[in-house]
């Protein structure tokens, strides 16, 4: 038989529960469908980790173009410095005019414009970057990073005719 | 005993609608990587030059000041092992415009058109961005300087990586 009564612990009075209430069906529970949105999630995530590249990060090295003066400033009273590049190998031979030692870091060449400038005495003097035609990019960016390292002021670049 | 009439279908099951969801979902995936397309359309896809110690700096956000000129090389990662062949480019990029390469008179055309707009819109400092894939040799890089030249931009910058916290030797 079927009790009617409730016990509570601590409790002496009896509860009664009704027929009715006996009868009543458990509460639904509340479940979404996550299973196609887990689904689609992990299909995207997966696209997205299998497709996405990762970009180095990129800057800008501003300078003059060639053709025209290197700069506004008079050119005539201040020592030029012309920093040659040719080819070694895969590498590269960097020369700057008047010094007749051939550079192949980058560390040296900035060493050498250093010591150039405080020779001159001044940040001003034009640095002229001089590449021979078949020299890679890389070689002339790094001659143009080491001149702007050394903080010369205008700097530009020879054409190759 | 008879189920009651009034109850007989019990409560509702309260269950969310997902559809409406994925729909607008994918509409905002297709929205971003169209629009991711569009956004670096002016970075074509190359690997410039890591300098020692570089000293570039993070390019202001604008674009109407300037104008990336983009030069691919014909092997960018060096397949053939022919040093010759990816120092040779391959094309200018401006955006989604090709040129040939060492096409001055084109280059320094649209060049020209490009700094009329900026002027036009109060932009004084117009300058040209010159980004080449690394191995590319100087002498295809040239006519780039010369069509900017022409086209009387004095100012020029170069793409580099920039410097990071890692190791460059």
């Amino acid at each position: 038989m079927a009790r009617s009564t409730k016990t509570i612990p601590g409790d002496e009075t009896i509860h009664h529960i009704s027929p009715r209430k006996k009868r009543e069906a458990p509460k639904p529970k509340m479940q979404p469908p996550m299973t196609p949105m887990i689904d689609v999630t992990f299909q995207l995530l997966l696209f997205f980790l299998l497709t996405m590249t990762f970009r180095e990060a990129e800057g800008i090295i501003p300078g003059t173009l060639p053709g025209g003066p290197v700069s506004g400033v008079d050119v005539v009273d201040l020592e030029k410095i012309e920093i040659s590049l040719r080819p070694a190998g895969e590498g590269c031979l960097y020369e700057i005019k008047g010094l007749n030692v051939g550079i192949n870091s980058p560390a040296e060449l900035y060493a050498r414009l250093k010591a150039r400038q405080a020779a001159i005495g001044s940040a001003e003097a034009p640095v002229v970057i001089k590449p021979a035609p078949d020299i890679g990019w890389e070689f002339v960016v790094e001659a143009f990073n080491q001149a702007m390292r050394a903080e010369f002021k205008n700097i530009g670049f020879a054409t190759s005719s | 005993m008879a189920k009651s009439q009034v109850f007989k279908k019990g409560r509702g099951e309260a269950s969310f609608n997902m559809t409406p969801m994925i729909d607008v979902t994918f509409q905002l995936i297709i929205f971003f990587i169209i629009a991711g397309q569009i956004a670096s359309e002016s970075l074509a896809k190359l690997i410039p030059p890591k300098p020692y110690e570089s000293v570039s700096q993070e390019a202001d956000k604008q674009i109407p000041n300037r104008v990336i000129v983009n030069i691919l090389s014909r092997d960018p990662d060096r397949k053939s092992n022919d040093r010759g062949l990816s120092g040779q480019a391959s094309e200018y990029k401006i955006g989604s415009t090709s040129f040939d390469v060492g096409d001055t008179e084109e280059l320094a055309e649209v060049l020209g058109i490009r700094r009329d707009r900026a002027e036009a819109a109060g932009y004084e400092d117009f300058f040209v961005e010159i980004r080449a894939h690394h191995t590319v040799f100087y002498d295809q890089i040239e006519p780039v300087m010369l069509a900017a030249a022409k086209a009387k931009i004095p100012k020029m910058s170069i793409t580099a990586r920039m410097q990071t916290f890692e190791m460059d030797e």
